[in-house]
């Protein structure tokens, strides 16, 4: 069999996919020998003009990470799609917009005031802002357009298989690789590298009687590291959340925030652990459960903290 | 009843406004408060008009 | 005029590309760097409880 041509790009992205598959260590050797790499950014020196140069699904498997949050990046989903047999969404941000969907809080041209105006660092009097094009002298000068809101990569291509995380672990991502390099490939739409069970189905923690008469900030308590965090009153998300990262928040003491996504058939992680919070709320009357609810700090933004793009509401009005 | 609150709460930090969303308890055998509280919260929401994205400052800095 | 442009640059975090202009002699006569990307975590930190800023904002470099 020839060796397989391996493409891994990133959108809106912080390159933690990225080095994702280079945590699988020394097994890079045997990645070496069953695929070529066609297309990295982050680790070899193709550009986007040798990606054009290919035929249509010269690229077996694509890796694409990151949100779509300008043309650029929908410009490059679409030559990616077109150029490979496979397109796999790669993580929290390309599946449902990731950290950087929670833009999708903001209007668009708030962030840009804050981040070309009003940010410490910044002088701007004359309040230049980036233009899709610009005449300098010698020519045109490009750049992509902002779009208003975060979307997720489905939302601008079709994509063939889902690998969440955020990062997803070295061990599943090798685990896929393995899978691909057998070519025995999963139904098409499938989430791989990861469990269709929740957060605690596989998490150790001692779990008894879900009832909670108080919420806490991690500051305001000292979190028993045997019992299950949510019961401690730590919004832990793993009742919604998929599986399959090995439980890295939770090992250290910190409540899972989601970022494996819902499992299948949850159309909304943050009305589902709405849901399962408020069934968990300890209140003998209605202020009671005003009160408890009301300390349960920025609800949207920590039930939604991967996932607002891929969300039933999309973005904030 | 908590799930109602607790999503207001969000709902209202996504900027959905208030008069949107309501919850009401009523039995099969009470038709006309049924056609009446549909009648109020259609005409209520008529005014909001249709729910536009990006129309409204998204929640500000609580967002 | 000849125009060089290199895109992507590769082998960092993030997205840049650079345009180089060349005149007749084909020495450099302008070269601008241009960053075309924009993720926004100034504004978007913006409302999220202080103890969840390190966690979001780890993302903004994974490399
Ligand atoms: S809520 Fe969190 S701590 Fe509790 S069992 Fe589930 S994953 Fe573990
Ligand atoms: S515990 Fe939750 S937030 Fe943490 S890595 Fe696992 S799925 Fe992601």
């Amino acid at each position: 069999m020839s060796k397989l041509k391996l493409a891994s790009y990133w959108a809106a992205a912080c390159g933690g996919c990225d080095v994702a598959i280079l945590d699988i260590n020394e097994k890079i050797i045997d990645l070496a020998n069953v695929a070529d790499i066609v297309f990295w950014p982050l680790a070899v020196d193709f550009k986007y003009a040798d990606v054009e140069a290919y035929a249509d699904g010269y690229i077996d498997v694509c890796l694409f990470h990151g949100a779509i949050r300008n043309s650029e990046g929908e410009h490059i989903a679409k030559l990616l799609r077109q150029k490979s047999k496979v397109l796999v969404a790669f993580g929290s941000c390309a599946i449902a917009g990731g950290i950087p969907g929670l833009a999708n809080f903001k209007r668009r041209d708030d962030i840009l005031d804050r981040v070309y105006i009003q940010s410490d660092s910044t002088q701007n009097p004359e309040r230049v802002f980036p233009v899709t094009r610009y005449q300098v002298l010698e020519g045109e000068l490009e750049l992509p357009e902002f779009y208003k809101e975060v979307k997720c990569l489905a939302d601008v291509v079709d994509v063939d298989y889902f690998m969440p995380g955020c990062p997803p672990t070295a061990t599943q991502v090798w685990a896929v690789i393995q899978v691909i390099a057998s070519g025995n490939l999963p139904p098409k739409g499938a989430f791989v590298g990861c469990s269709n069970k929740t957060m605690c189905d596989e998490c150790e923690r001692e779990k008894t009687e879900k009832k909670v008469k108080k919420f806490y900030r991690p500051h305001e308590i000292m979190v028993d590291p045997k019992k299950c965090l949510l019961e401690q009153g730590l919004t832990c998300m793993g009742p919604v959340t998929r599986a399959g990262c090995g439980n890295q928040c939770t090992s250290a003491n910190l409540p899972c925030r989601g970022c494996y996504g819902p499992v299948d058939g949850v159309i909304d992680q943050g009305a589902k652990y709405i849901s399962a919070l408020a069934s968990v709320v300890d209140a003998d009357t209605p202020e009671e459960a005003d009160r408890i609810i009301s300390e349960i700090v920025d609800p949207a933004g920590t039930f939604y903290r991967y996932g607002l793009p891929g969300s039933l509401l999309r973005r904030a009005k | 009843m908590r799930r109602y609150r607790l999503m207001k709460k969000v709902l209202e930090q996504l900027g959905v406004e208030d008069e949107r969303v309501r919850l009401e308890w009523i039995s099969s055998a009470e038709g006309t408060k049924f056609a009446k509280v549909m009648a109020e919260f259609t005409e209520q929401v008529r005014q909001l008009g249709p729910f536009k994205q990006d129309q409204k400052a998204a929640a500000g800095g609580e967002g | 005029m000849k125009r060089i442009t290199i895109d992507p640059i590769t082998r960092l975090e993030g997205h840049g590309r650079i345009e180089i202009f060349l005149d007749d002699s084909g020495a450099v006569e302008n070269c601008y760097f241009q960053i075309p990307e924009l993720r926004g975590f100034e504004k978007f930190c913006e409302g999220r409880p202080a103890e969840e800023v390190p966690q979001i904002v780890s993302r903004i470099c994974g490399v």
